[in-house]
């Protein structure tokens, strides 16, 4: 006996010459709106997207088939790759029926068409146990980040209609033709042995077949058409997206603006100042709400949401007024409570890091704040800061001569080593709180202790840029950026050290762009390479439960984890305790990104809200890394009354 | 000044001196040189907010055209260079290179000339320069136009018919409310609104309007001259410790001093105005 059916048994040809023309409409509505996609992309002319066309290769494989980034998420990943497999392999089943259908070439027979049948059907459960999942996160279970629309529930019960009026047929196909033999489509078996069970005619058979056949083609014709116009454009943006995106190992600064001074506006002002790769990044977008999960403005204000502030400029790239020509995106995101999100945002990076897909919110709300901050329509508080930058060089509105007087009072001697090894980039955070000052003098105390060589440069430092960097003064950043770069190249030395993680991403990254290319170490990673040496001495400390915050430049923008909890590790007699969201998860202090300086958006501050995740482990002591994190540590504990009990250091202060 | 026309708003505007950056004086050249070098130049707070309220009239509706002006050497048109950034229309530099320091009254009548060749509906001012106190541009330019002159004033509004109200601050939330006809001169208050920050784009991006350069020798200048800089003298000064007696007089006249050689002026304003020029003329000051 040859195992093998007639394909398009039982399909008259009015109902095959409809496939043919309703397959014919759905590739031209297809190809028309990814036209009209793809035009909408050429047509964004902005050009500081950072794209790498780099290991095409390893992305395909790691993160398109193995779908690495879906998969950190274990349920939604798995539920992904559940649907995508099924999905996946019930098309390429339906490309191969159709060449045996359409060519000469027949090959569904005898074995193959026993494992053709076998496979199909096992590809239609694992597609409905794929379905089955997405239905109990969306339903069964309080997952705050999924926001259900029509469109969500409506592709899903698509789906499963499509995959069941498929074993429809293939029930109501082995009943007519008695083919009980078929026990390698299970399914189809088990649907035909109930449908035997009913004892119907022949032409009731028949009849049913038909049916479910058109409505099985209706369907899937009707899935096909929604693609472009959906989130299923995932399907082909979305990898188009990861070839074209940087390997997320770190975040990388945003891109520099070059020659501002000859551009009328900079930054995002309307659709055309978006690149191709941006626009490409909002379409790939499918809502899965990872970005929000541990955003600090969602957290602290529920109408921000990184989520929904892609999918409205996704809306914005495709809104036509026919009043406004140039519309400015801004105004067309300021009817939605989301927009504040630009000023909310503070850089942690969460949002990039974690994103499956490799979309950078983060670009967007740093190409719209390069914008607003140009033209002046900047909050009031940052403006105050931007202008003390400007005119006393530091955010802090500190007197200059208050820098000089602090370094000859507290550097431990004149540092006018001639062949220093580091310089030490003390940061301006020393100018607005005498907590900085100690850390700055117990990392050079861990310096002295460690006898190496290094120079300070006293008055002549000033800030390094970052908060005009993060508050989109990009004039104000290169401005500073040069000036600091000149003065560190008369240095006999490029090896910086500093103990806060935003200067060191600037100096290391941001200076880079504009040929300052410094080796900058941050104070974490020097001590633990100290003690490694034995030159430094292992400190005792009285608090015996520890635990250790990841500051988020220096964590998820710089990918060191290990060498701070290394440190603490090493110390006897105490208990490293880690939060809930630590790592690559660690929530946000809430002062990156100039939030510093910006009013909250009302709702719980988000440091109050990390000093209590601190406090279900119990510590007598948290330790960070970065002086911002310190400041807001501080204030937290001071706001929960609990200073006495709960003391807040730097790593530095362990040692100094 | 007819209902559809442009109102041409002139907004001058000063350059301020930072007080946060130490000076070093250099007696044997008289200047007074900032010790930091990358000192950064600033817009007088109340010419941004005269400058400001200039653009909130313009974005609340009506044909409305901005130009920014200010007196002084070459080096000021930097001013108006961010005066063109910010969203001015046009920038007028009255160059006088002869005069390193002026007064408000040379300044004034400087403005009042170009003024009367240009014409301007509204002119906007500062009511106090960070620098130098309460300014006198002002009332003195609307004098020698002949204009209406209204200080202080921490709301504008443009009316219909060439007609301006503003409103002025006084005790306690009060608010006096003012209309005037146009052609006038208002000082604002810094109360008035906050004005835009000036991001280093705005002070280097291209123009669209080049800067009006006009050349302004002034033969009767009243400049003054610098002739000497020089730390402060101290002077002893003498405390004098009022006896118990003389306390209970000047508490019990109301405050008034007993002293000789006071005079308290009696009258309205403008009376006493009368009484203090014949005073300064007895004492050849005027």
């Amino acid at each position: 006996m040859i195992h093998a059916r007639e394909i398009l048994w039982n399909v008259p040809h009015w109902q095959t010459n409809s496939m043919y023309i309703g397959s014919l409409f759905v590739l031209f509505v297809l190809i028309v709106a990814f036209y009209k996609m793809l035009k909408i992309w050429r047509s964004c002319k902005g050009d500081w997207e950072d794209y790498d066309s780099k290991d095409l290769v390893r992305k395909f494989v790691n993160y398109i088939l193995a779908q690495k980034t879906v998969l950190r998420d274990r349920i939604a990943g798995m539920m992904h790759l559940l649907i995508s497999i099924g999905v996946t392999g019930l098309f390429l089943i339906t490309v191969l029926l159709g060449l045996e259908a359409h060519t000469s070439i027949h090959f569904i027979k005898g074995n193959f068409y026993i494992f053709f049948s076998l496979l199909a059907d096992l590809l239609g459960l694992i597609l409905i146990a794929g379905i089955g999942l997405a239905l109990w996160r969306r339903f069964g279970t309080r997952n705050t980040k999924l926001s259900t629309e029509f469109q969500d529930l409506s592709i899903l019960i698509l789906l499963l209609v499509i995959v069941i009026t498929g074993y429809g047929i293939e029930g109501a196909r082995m009943t007519a033709t008695a083919a009980y033999h078929e026990i390698y489509s299970p399914i189809g078996y088990v649907v035909a042995k109930i449908l035997a069970a009913f004892g119907p005619a022949k032409s009731h058979l028949l009849n049913l077949h038909q049916s479910l056949w058109v409505l099985h083609l209706v369907l899937a014709l009707t899935l096909i058409i929604l693609i472009p116009f959906t989130k299923l454009k995932h399907i082909f943006t979305a990898p188009l997206n990861i070839l074209l995106s940087r390997l997320p190992n770190s975040l990388p600064p945003p891109p520099l603006l070059r020659n501002i001074e000859s551009k009328e506006y900079i930054g995002i002002k309307s659709r055309s100042d978006f690149s191709f790769k941006g626009a490409l990044e909002l379409d790939a977008c499918t809502r899965c709400g990872r970005c929000d999960e541990n955003c600090p403005a969602l957290i602290s204000n529920n109408n921000l949401s990184p989520k929904i502030l892609v999918n409205l400029l996704q809306r914005a790239l495709r809104y036509q007024s026919k009043s406004v020509r140039n519309y400015e995106i801004m105004q067309f995101l300021q009817k939605h409570p989301c927009h504040e999100l630009v000023w909310y945002c503070a850089t942690c990076g969460y949002c990039q890091y974690h994103c499956p897909v490799f979309i950078n919110p983060l670009s967007k709300i740093y190409g719209l704040r390069f914008y607003l901050t140009a033209i002046g329509r900047v909050p009031r508080s940052a403006a105050k800061a931007l202008e003390s930058l400007q005119y006393l060089g530091n955010p802090w509105e500190a007197l200059p001569d208050k820098r000089g007087e602090w370094f000859e009072k507290s550097v431990p001697k004149k540092r006018n080593v001639s062949h220093p090894e580091y310089v030490y980039w003390v940061g301006c955070s020393v100018l607005n709180d005498v907590r900085m000052q100690e850390i700055a003098v117990s990392v050079m105390k861990v310096l002295e202790a460690a006898e190496i060589n290094y120079v300070v440069l006293y008055g002549q430092e000033g800030c390094c840029g970052d908060p005009a960097r993060r508050l989109g003064e990009e004039g104000l950043f290169q401005r500073i950026a040069l000036a600091n770069i000149k003065r560190l190249k008369e240095l006999p030395t490029d090896k910086i050290i500093t103990h806060c993680p935003h200067c060191a991403f600037t100096l290391k990254h941001e200076y880079a762009r504009l040929n300052g290319r410094f080796d900058v170490i941050h104070h974490s990673k020097l001590i633990w390479s100290l003690v490694n040496q034995k030159r430094l001495k292992i400190p005792k400390v009285l608090e015996k439960r520890i635990v250790y915050h990841d500051p988020c430049y220096l964590g998820r923008y710089d990918s060191c984890y290990d060498e701070p909890r290394q440190i603490l590790n090493a110390i006897p007699d105490i208990t490293l305790l880690e939060m809930e969201r630590s790592r690559q998860k660690a929530l946000c202090c809430g002062a990156g990104g100039g939030q510093m300086w910006l009013e909250s958006g009302g709702g719980m501050r988000v440091n109050y809200i990390r000093f209590e995740e601190a406090q279900r482990s119990d510590p007598d002591l948290i330790v960070t890394a970065c002086p911002y994190c310190n400041m807001m540590f501080h204030d937290a504990a001071k706001y929960k009354e609990v200073s006495d009990t709960v003391r807040v250091k730097d790593l530095a202060e362990l040692f100094g | 000044m007819m209902a559809n026309d442009v109102i041409r708003i002139l907004v001058y505007v000063n350059e301020a001196v930072s007080h946060e950056y130490s000076f070093e004086i250099d007696i044997r050249n008289k200047k007074v040189l900032p010790c930091h070098p990358e000192m950064v130049k600033k817009i007088d707070i109340a010419s941004r907010c005269a400058l400001e309220e200039a653009f909130l009239v313009k974005e609340r509706g009506g044909h409305v055209e901005i130009s920014a002006i200010t007196v002084g050497l070459p080096e000021a048109e930097w001013i108006l260079r961010t005066c063109l950034g910010l969203g001015a229309d046009k920038a007028i530099h009255l160059a006088t290179d002869q005069l390193e320091y002026c007064d408000d009254y040379t300044i004034a009548t400087l403005l009042s000339e170009y003024v009367n060749r240009k014409k301007a509906d509204l002119i906007l001012c500062g009511d106090r320069t960070e620098n130098y106190g309460y300014s006198q541009i002002g009332p003195i330019l609307a004098e020698l136009l002949g204009y209406p002159f209204l200080s202080g004033i921490i709301r504008l509004e443009m009316g219909k018919e060439g007609r301006i109200t503003v409103q002025r601050k006084v005790t306690r939330g009060n608010r006096l409310r003012l209309q005037a006809p146009l052609p006038a001169v208002v000082s604002v208050n810094r109360m008035i609104n906050l004005p835009r920050y000036i991001s280093v784009h705005t002070q280097i991006k291209p123009l669209k309007e080049a800067i009006a350069k006009i050349d302004f020798p002034y033969k009767n200048a009243r400049a003054m001259e610098l002739i000497s800089v020089g730390p402060f003298k101290p002077r002893a000064k003498k405390s004098v410790v009022p006896s118990g007696e003389n306390r209970l007089d000047f508490l019990m006249s109301g405050g008034k001093s007993s002293k000789e050689g006071r005079k308290l002026l009696e009258g309205n304003l403008g009376e006493a105005c009368d009484q203090i020029i014949q005073l300064l003329k007895e004492e050849n000051i005027l």
